[in-house]
């Protein structure tokens, strides 16, 4: 091992300030949804936060090799809540196990992480490729494990988030835009089966895509056979195999609309809010519609409507470009490095964080259907803040000392 | 190279390729932010008005449509349970404005004798618990008379989030006419609310929100899950003053859906002829079934039970509540199916049968003659004839119910033969009946006794299979009666007792249809059937009989009457069990009126009206 003297770097403070920043307004506007009520969801929320910064720092003195060496470990570690649930919660819409002290973890936050670090681990070490097959293989295998286990639990939002996070590393390692769009195909097979004229729809792209590709005859034949496939084997399933109530609550988690008692009135109440807003908005604490209670989870998953209703456009744009500066410092720290295994990682964290801020946002907005998706620093919640945290924190770590790794 | 990363080439080592994809990454995210940034642009700019005006007002509201309940017929059509529409006035929280006196304003509404129309302290307490359940309309006035709603809806203006809410609530429009059967709704429990915000239910859950009602008691408990249907939903705008103006569109929208109607077997003439036959200042039970499948068609108890009374406001329903719930001869009973009888002479039909059984010559005579009493031991157990009967044959001994007949046939074929023959009739246990609160009845023999009587010290006395002899002892409810002589009519089998003959849902499709479902086969050789509807007959027709007052012109009534002594009176309990006609009988009745005095003389005669409407409405 060469010995080298380290260089010291200086601290990313715009990173630091910005989160410093949006942990702020998370505090200011869960304090404004909730100080009405009973249970004191500020403290709470300070008192999450504090236990995130000194995972943070905790994080942060660990050796950067830890990482590295415990990404595997872990990954395997992660899963097991995740069979936990599956196979003890199974008939229950519960996600998380009930630790002691009041904390709800959610293993799929853990997971993410997990995966995360396992995912950097093996593309660091190997290039990947759609022309070489055989490469894409233990990649698909550690990122098909989980998303599988998170869905059916069912949480079909995390599951997302962990294609996007794997896409976006897919995507940094080596595999083009195209590549990405030609595995993604039977997903979007299976979920275009619904409605015919759009699975047509997708074989006319796929095709003209390929065809201008220069693909060879054999190559589109085959992404047209899977593609079919994908298609019917889902079909299959969903008329065959899964019973009327378990069909019911998938489409209740696709479009929560479709019960217009939870998701829609909330949809429909936090485009108000948000639009109620204006220019400047109401001004801090004079929502009508958030302190109202109109928005039963305001404080969670619709913390943006209660921005946007007090502070107005100016505050969204405001909180919006701090999110454009945590995703711009996230990537800087990617090309700054000369390890792969932190570039990768850092991508992750970048992926990770970009799905939650784009699908929660655009939720608020009625734009996307409610997942149940929180909103990075902002969303009240112990436990997805916790594992933001901790990703802040690795992502410090290795851009502090894991230059080498 | 640090030790960890693999020596091979790799484009990620490459730093132009990596800040390459690395800007190609933050366009797409910056893209992805733009489009968020138009479309609050649209919505707080361009929309920005329109969606402060909806927030100021707060003007829209889901409003949820109750799904109307399932109605009740009976077997000829008749409803005999329907929805009435019932106005209640709430407070729906999120309406309420600050420092508004609503409570002082509800107060000044007095009635034409001066009293206050709204209770304070119940407006007050939900005052204060709009505070923190800010979803749900509390209501502050059930089931509102009419003007009282006008009053308030003349208010309106000066009374922000107060408003009438319509609902439909039971009405049972024969009164109390067949209350047991039909039984009763209450609003449901805390614990039995399911429906909660954003929770999704599983089909095999009934979905009950705050406020809704549910079957407590009767058919309305038994078949719950097909009267209830499924609320509809949508959102409504409504002005300042809480009035709905129009249903706003592109939001989700569900429609109600009707529960499903059930069909029972009830003949609801027969019933209220029943129940004024068997006045409410006599407690007991009427019951007629339909000896070839089951059916039940009339079924009363007494003192009656009004199901509308708990549709009314909360106070009423408390008061009438206290009554029933205090009133010593216990109304809320249906001792149809929860009252416990001893069958007394009733039994004897099953005795008889243990005797021809057990080998007995049904036309020649016990040893020893009826002189009004049977010594036994050191003492004589009386008949209840203190003239005598002399010497009698199965058929008349039965006719004149003579104990002194019983009590020999008791000794000679023993307690086991005689309840394994009362257990094929379905005594001593459920019948199984679709109603709730079924009593089992008991059949007695020592080891039960022992077992009863443990706690006293009670040896088992060998005079008391005499008792058990002539029906003293067992305990049988007044639908256990009415099954064991369709049985005993009818010859092969008896039947599960059942209301329900259809489900159907609201358009009218049938959706399920009972079938009758045989309980026990009776195992009756011919002859012992001809023996047995020659005794039955011989009740009524005879020129002795006990019965002969269940007597219908036209009609071949059989049956058997009953005396029972009991501690709660100096009368005995009268009962009477009866079928028509006997070559092919399609009604079999069982009376029962505590403490009246003979079952010949009290019972028959109300089940000889009952068959005779019975005949003359389907002839």
């Amino acid at each position: 091992m060469l010995r080298r003297e380290r260089h010291a770097r200086a601290w990313d403070w715009v990173l630091l300030g910005t989160v410093g920043a949006l942990l702020l307004i998370g505090l200011l506007a869960v304090y404004s949804a909730t100080r009405g009520e009973t249970q004191h969801y500020w403290q709470k929320q300070i008192v999450f936060s504090a236990i995130g910064i000194v995972f943070v720092a905790g994080i942060y003195l660990i050796p950067p090799r830890v990482f590295y060496a415990a990404a595997y470990p872990l990954y395997g570690l992660s899963l097991l809540p995740l069979i936990y649930i599956i196979l003890f919660k199974g008939d229950s819409l519960e996600r998380w196990i009930a630790l002691p002290g009041g904390f709800n973890l959610q293993p799929a936050d853990l997971t993410k992480v997990a995966l995360l670090l396992a995912m950097a681990r093996y593309l660091s070490f190997q290039s990947v490729g759609l022309g070489r097959p055989r490469t894409l293989i233990t990649p698909f295998i550690l990122f098909a494990v989980p998303f599988v286990l998170v869905l059916m639990q069912p949480n079909l939002s995390t599951a997302l988030s962990f294609v996007c996070m794997a896409a976006m590393m897919a995507f940094f390692a080596g595999l083009s835009a195209k590549d990405i769009f030609f595995l993604a195909t039977p997903v979007f097979s299976v979920i275009l089966t619904f409605n015919h004229f759009a699975w047509a729809g997708l074989f006319l792209v796929l095709i003209f895509v390929m065809w201008r590709n220069r693909t060879n005859i054999y190559t589109m034949l085959m992404w047209i056979v899977i593609n079919i496939g994908a298609g019917y084997a889902a079909i299959f399933v969903w008329n065959k195999i899964l019973y009327a109530h378990q069909r019911e609550r998938i489409l209740t988690f696709v479009d929560p609309q479709l019960d217009p008692q939870g998701a829609g009135y909330q949809v429909l109440q936090s485009k108000v809010a948000i639009g109620s807003g204006g220019l400047f908005g109401k001004g801090y604490l004079n929502g009508t519609q958030t302190n109202l209670s109109f928005l039963p989870e305001e404080h969670t998953d619709f913390i943006f409507s209660v921005i946007g209703e007090q502070f107005g456009f100016l505050g969204c744009i405001l909180v919006l470009g701090l999110f454009l500066v945590l995703m711009q410092r996230i990537l800087h720290i990617a090309t700054d490095t000369r390890s792969r295994f932190t570039a990768l990682a850092s991508v992750g964290v970048l992926g990770v964080f970009a799905f939650h801020v784009l699908v929660n946002i655009s939720m608020t907005m009625g734009m996307m259907p409610v997942t149940g998706l929180p909103l990075p620093f902002l969303s009240y919640g112990g436990s997805f803040l916790i594992s933001c945290m901790i990703m802040l924190g690795i992502l410090l770590n290795l851009r502090q000392h894991g230059e080498y790794l | 190279m640090s030790p960890l990363s693999r020596a091979s080439s790799n484009r990620l080592d490459d730093p132009q390729y990596r800040t390459g994809v690395a800007r190609a990454l933050l366009f797409f995210v910056l893209a992805a932010l733009l489009v968020l940034v138009f479309r609050l642009f649209y919505l707080q700019i361009i929309q920005g008005g329109y969606h402060k005006s909806l927030s100021e007002q707060n003007s829209i509201r889901l409003q949820v449509i109750k799904a109307p309940r399932g109605l009740i017929y009976d077997r000829h059509g008749t409803i005999i349970a329907r929805n009435r529409p019932s106005y209640q006035i709430a407070i729906l929280p999120t309406e309420l404005r600050r420092g508004e006196p609503i409570l002082e304003k509800l107060l000044r509404f007095r009635d034409s004798t001066g009293h206050a129309l709204f209770d304070s302290a119940h407006v007050a307490w939900s005052l204060d618990r709009a505070r923190w359940r800010k979803f749900q309309p509390l209501v502050i006035y059930e089931d509102a008379p009419f003007e009282v709603v006008s009053l308030v809806e003349e208010h309106q203006s000066d009374l922000p989030g107060i408003v009438t809410i319509v609902e439909s609530r039971r009405a049972y429009p024969f009164g109390a006419a067949a209350g047991h059967t039909l039984g009763y709704m209450d609003e449901v429990k805390e614990d039995e609310v399911t429906v909660r915000e954003g929770g999704i239910l599983p089909d095999s859950v009934l979905p009950y929100a705050r406020g809704d009602r549910i079957g407590r008691k009767g058919l309305e408990r038994q078949y719950e899950a097909q009267f209830r249907g499924r609320d509809g939903l949508r959102y409504v705008k409504v002005n300042a003053f809480g009035k709905q103006i129009e249903v706003i569109d592109n939001m989700p929208q569900r429609d109600p859906e009707a529960g499903r109607n059930v069909y029972t077997t009830l003949d609801m003439k027969l019933q209220v002829l029943a129940e004024s036959l068997l006045t409410d200042s006599v407690r007991g039970a009427v019951v007629a079934l339909d000896p070839r499948t089951g059916e039940v068609l009339v079924m009363a108890s007494s003192p009656r039970l009004d199901g509308n009374v708990f549709s009314l406001s909360r106070e009423k329903r408390a008061r009438e509540w206290a009554r029933l719930a205090l009133d010593p001869r216990r109304p809320l009973n249906n001792r149809a199916v929860s009252g416990g009888y001893e069958p007394a002479s009733t039994f004897k039909g099953i005795v008889s049968l243990a005797g021809f059984e057990g080998g007995l010559n049904p036309d020649g005579h016990m040893p020893r003659a009826c002189h009004g009493g049977y010594r036994f031991g050191n003492r004589v157990w009386r008949c209840w004839e203190e003239k005598g009967h002399g010497y009698t044959n199965a058929v008349t001994a039965f006719m004149q119910s003579c104990d002194v007949y019983y009590y020999q046939v008791g000794l000679m074929v023993g307690l086991r033969r005689i309840n394994e023959i009362a257990r094929r009739f379905g005594l001593g246990e459920k019948t199984g009946i679709d109603l709730d609160d079924e009593r089992s009845g008991l059949l007695m023999d020592s080891a039960v006794y022992v077992q009863r009587f443990a706690k006293k010290g009670w040896r088992w006395p060998r005079g008391m299979i005499l008792n058990l002899s002539i029906g003293q002892g067992q305990i049988a409810t007044p639908v256990q009666l009415a099954n064991y002589m369709a049985g005993m009519a009818n010859g092969h089998a008896i039947y599960r007792p059942h209301f329900l003959r259809e489900v159907r849902d609201p358009k009218g499709h049938l959706v399920r249809r009972a079938r009758s479902e045989v309980l026990h086969d009776l195992k009756l050789s011919p002859a012992e059937h001809e023996l047995i509807v020659k005794s039955l007959s011989e009740v009524v027709n005879g020129s002795h009989g006990t019965g002969s007052r269940a007597r219908v012109p036209g009609v071949w009534v059989g049956g058997k009457t009953g005396s029972a002594e009991n501690p709660h009176g100096d009368l005995t309990h009268a009962l009477f069990i009866g079928a028509a006609p006997l070559d092919d009988p399609r009604i079999a009745v069982a009376v029962v009126m505590e403490n009246v005095g003979h079952g010949g003389s009290n019972a028959a005669p109300i089940a000889g009206a009952i068959m005779k409407r019975f005949f003359q409405n389907a002839p």
